[in-house]
């Protein structure tokens, strides 16, 4: 019986105009959107190798304290299934002597036409455009029966009510499957064979067969979601109407507007405002460095019996004595300055870490208000499984951190100590570069970017997960519970 | 056999649609419900099918009661509907076919289809064509096909002759004839007063949700049965007056 009803289910489908558009959209438009998005790929997988090369090259033999340290960030080879926030991703890290890092983002902008209108990636088409054909198949899949009189006629035989909707769920969902994954399909081997990009080896399949096992959880929750409305409208008419309505909200208002709602909740200054704040306390303590500096260039000179006020520095000749005395002084300012500079690092960092915070807190609440919508949830997962998410900002910083201490102990620290043994214990007979291998330094480069990896990154949205399952059921448990007392009349 | 035992149905917004029905239709009878619109017809068939729970009062098929067991009561009863579309995109046998299937006919073949289609005055180029090419009376011919196809031993049919053109509507009633001949129960909603009294084996006039009247063959042989059925109307419209 149940046989009966999908196979009859899928008959109709598949004679319906509409499949046919589901299936040449799916053909279409996902082998496209993944070839672009893996063009796009190489080209800055291209660029990030030229940068770094040009980088090394450039600064073989800039072995100085003033050299400021650059690490490029490989994109990320899933960011073909979703470009997520990578185009404000940074893709360079500098790091100085001074343990300051800062992260860059130079890609430019390729065709700003393709970023006003936005990316179609598999991102796009499964949340965008699949969500809003898997309501467009199911709007009326039972208000359509109610209206044709046939959906009366089946109830008048001894067939139990959960085989019916079974049988309309399993069936619509099925074509619809069949479509999108041809189009999946069609999508990897066009990329396996006009592409670099390696999509048939496993670092790619895995992570993408858990993006399809959750978008394809996804795409359920939409059918039921569409079914239950068919079920709650009077006519198809109404159907599509709520369809497209509950659609705009799940798809577009929820997600646009978390972001709106979190910050009128919990306000947070702008990154403006903390600049200034960073630059004024910068000042603050740079003034400090230089009174404190002033003082011991006075204290050293007044040990050796002169006034620092009165000195003509322009026209000091060559006063051993003041010579001696600027020796000391760079003797000793070195600690000085350096103590003034962990200074600054650690106030600014404080205030930067406040303000980190802060906008972690405003984060969460558009996360949670956005994860109404099962477009929330899905965004979160795929963005974060594509390392192109907001787990990604942090992982920049981890790895800045770990690029800028890095540099520290294998570039500035080594240099540092060559530095200081030239100030203190300047020797005639081993010259200034005696003891300095400068072969052992090397300029630092970013090796190994280190993504999260997949299991991390479902950990870190365990929530995501929860809820796309939860709605799964839930929607499906409701629409047919809400079908078994259906209304057939 | 259809059995109503004081089958009541009022509607959430109060309206009493049907008040206390009793009625026993038997093995071999044709029973016509006549009444006015609105008077509570598709209310029994949709009482009968489970369609609807009655506020009140019982609904027997084959002596099942269709609130207790309604898949097993649905076994025992063809149902044909005023105005069905079916599926458009399918033809006519793929119709029949499906519907066979969930009436528990699943080793029919295609000329067994063609066969029942014959027998509904059916032409034979249609049999698989597309439903959304046919007209409304060859719809409703297909309607009826399904019905007997699942040869169950009681038959609701609510204003199937609608839209039919006058020999069709004649072929159905001769239809109805020879499945009465097989034993059917027939209970048939209609404001068709001529056929009526062709072949029914007995009529009811209904009125705001009430069976006001019922007669057999023989009694309403003898009246004119369309005077019979507007002197009923009548006093509704005297009352109000
Ligand atoms: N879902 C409903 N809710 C409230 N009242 C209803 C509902 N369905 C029917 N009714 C009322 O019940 C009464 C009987 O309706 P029913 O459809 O049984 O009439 P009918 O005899 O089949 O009429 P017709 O000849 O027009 O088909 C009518 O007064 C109608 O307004
Ligand atoms: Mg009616």
């Amino acid at each position: 019986m149940l046989r009966h009803l999908i196979i009859k289910e899928i008959q109709e489908i598949i004679t319906n105009t509409r499949s046919l558009f589901v299936l040449l959209i799916c053909i279409l438009l996902i082998p496209l959107g993944l070839y672009v998005s893996s063009k796009e790929y190489e080209q800055n997988r291209a660029a990030y190798k030229d940068a770094k090369q040009m980088y090394e090259e450039r600064n073989k033999d800039n072995k100085g304290m003033e050299f400021v340290a650059e690490g490029y960030i490989p994109p990320s080879p899933l960011s073909i299934f979703s470009s997520g926030l990578s185009v404000y991703l940074p893709n360079k890290i500098t790091t100085d002597s001074r343990g300051v890092w800062h992260e860059e983002n130079d890609y430019g902008i390729n065709n700003p036409v393709a970023l006003l209108f936005g990316k179609i990636d598999f991102y796009f088409i499964i949340t965008i455009i699949l969500s809003l054909l898997a309501f467009m198949v199911t709007f009326n899949s039972i208000s359509g029966e109610k209206e044709n009189g046939t959906l009366r006629l089946i109830v008048a035989n001894a067939v139990p009510r959960w085989k019916i909707i079974f049988a309309k769920i399993a069936g619509s969902y099925t074509v619809f499957l069949i479509s999108f994954l041809v189009g999946v399909i069609s999508g990897l081997v066009l990329l396996a064979l006009t592409t670099s990009v390696p999509i048939l080896s496993v670092s790619y399949l895995i992570p993408f067969l858990v993006i399809m096992m959750i978008s394809l959880l996804f795409l359920f929750i939409l059918f039921n979601i569409g079914i239950l409305l068919s079920i709650k409208t009077r006519n198809s008419g109404a159907s599509i109407t709520a369809s497209l309505l509950v659609w705009v909200l799940i798809a577009i208002i929820i997600p646009k507007v978390s972001p709106m709602i979190a910050q009128i909740i919990y306000p947070i200054k702008t990154e403006e405002v903390v600049n200034k704040q960073k630059a004024m306390k910068r000042d603050e303590i740079r003034a400090e460095s230089d009174r404190t500096s002033g003082e011991l260039m006075k204290s050293i000179m007044s040990e050796r019996g002169m006034n620092a006020e009165k000195l003509d520095f322009f026209n000091m000749g060559d006063d051993p004595n003041v010579k001696a005395a600027l020796v000391e002084y760079d003797g000793m300012i070195v600690d000085v300055k350096r103590k003034y500079d962990e200074m600054e690092i650690n106030a600014i960092g404080i205030i930067e870490k406040d303000y980190h915070n802060q906008q972690l807190v405003q984060q969460n609440i558009s996360k949670n208000i956005s994860r109404i919508s099962p477009i929330g949830c899905y965004t979160y997962l795929i963005s974060d499984l594509t390392n192109t998410g907001l787990i990604e900002l942090s992982n920049i910083e981890y790895n800045a951190r770990q690029f800028s201490s890095f540099t520290e102990s294998e570039f500035y620290s080594k240099l540092r100590k060559y530095y200081k043994e030239y100030h203190i214990g300047f020797n005639v007979s081993k010259g200034i570069f005696g003891k300095v291998d400068w072969n052992s330094i090397h300029v630092p480069t970013l090796n190994t970017y280190n993504y999260p990896t997949m299991i991390s990154s479902l950990g870190a949205n365990w929530i995501d997960l929860l809820f796309i399952c939860f709605y799964s059921i839930f929607f499906f448990a409701v629409s047919v519970f809400q079908f078994i007392k259906y209304d057939v009349r | 056999m259809l059995q109503a035992i004081d089958l009541t149905k009022r509607y959430e917004d109060q309206q009493l649609a049907l008040d206390a029905l009793n009625l026993e239709i038997k093995e071999g009878e044709i029973f016509f419900l006549l009444g006015a619109n609105g008077a509570g017809k598709t209310t029994t068939i949709n009482l009968f099918l489970n369609f609807i729970e009655p506020t009140g009062g019982r609904a027997l098929i084959n002596g099942i009661d269709v609130t207790k067991e309604p898949l097993e009561s649905k076994k025992y009863v063809s149902y044909v509907s005023e105005n069905v579309m079916l599926y458009g995109n399918f033809t006519a046998r793929q119709n029949l076919d499906f519907f066979a299937k969930l009436g528990g006919k699943t080793n029919l073949t295609r000329d067994d289809y063609y066969m029942r289609m014959r027998e509904v005055g059916l032409q034979e180029e249609a049999f698989e064509k597309k439903l959304k090419t046919f007209s409304k009376g060859m719809r409703q011919k297909v309607g009826l096909t399904i019905a007997i196809i699942k040869d169950a031993p009681n038959i609701l049919l609510d204003e199937p002759t609608a839209g039919l053109d006058p020999k069709a509507a004649a072929e159905l009633l001769q239809i109805l004839v020879n499945l009465k001949r097989q034993g059917k129960s027939i209970l048939m909603c209609t404001h068709d007063i001529f056929r009526a009294k062709n072949i029914a084996d007995r009529v009811g006039i209904m009125k705001e949700g009430r069976l006001v009247m019922v007669r057999t063959r023989e009694e309403f042989m003898e009246d004119d049965l369309e005077k019979i059925y507007m002197n009923y109307m009548q006093e509704m419209v005297i009352e109000k007056v």
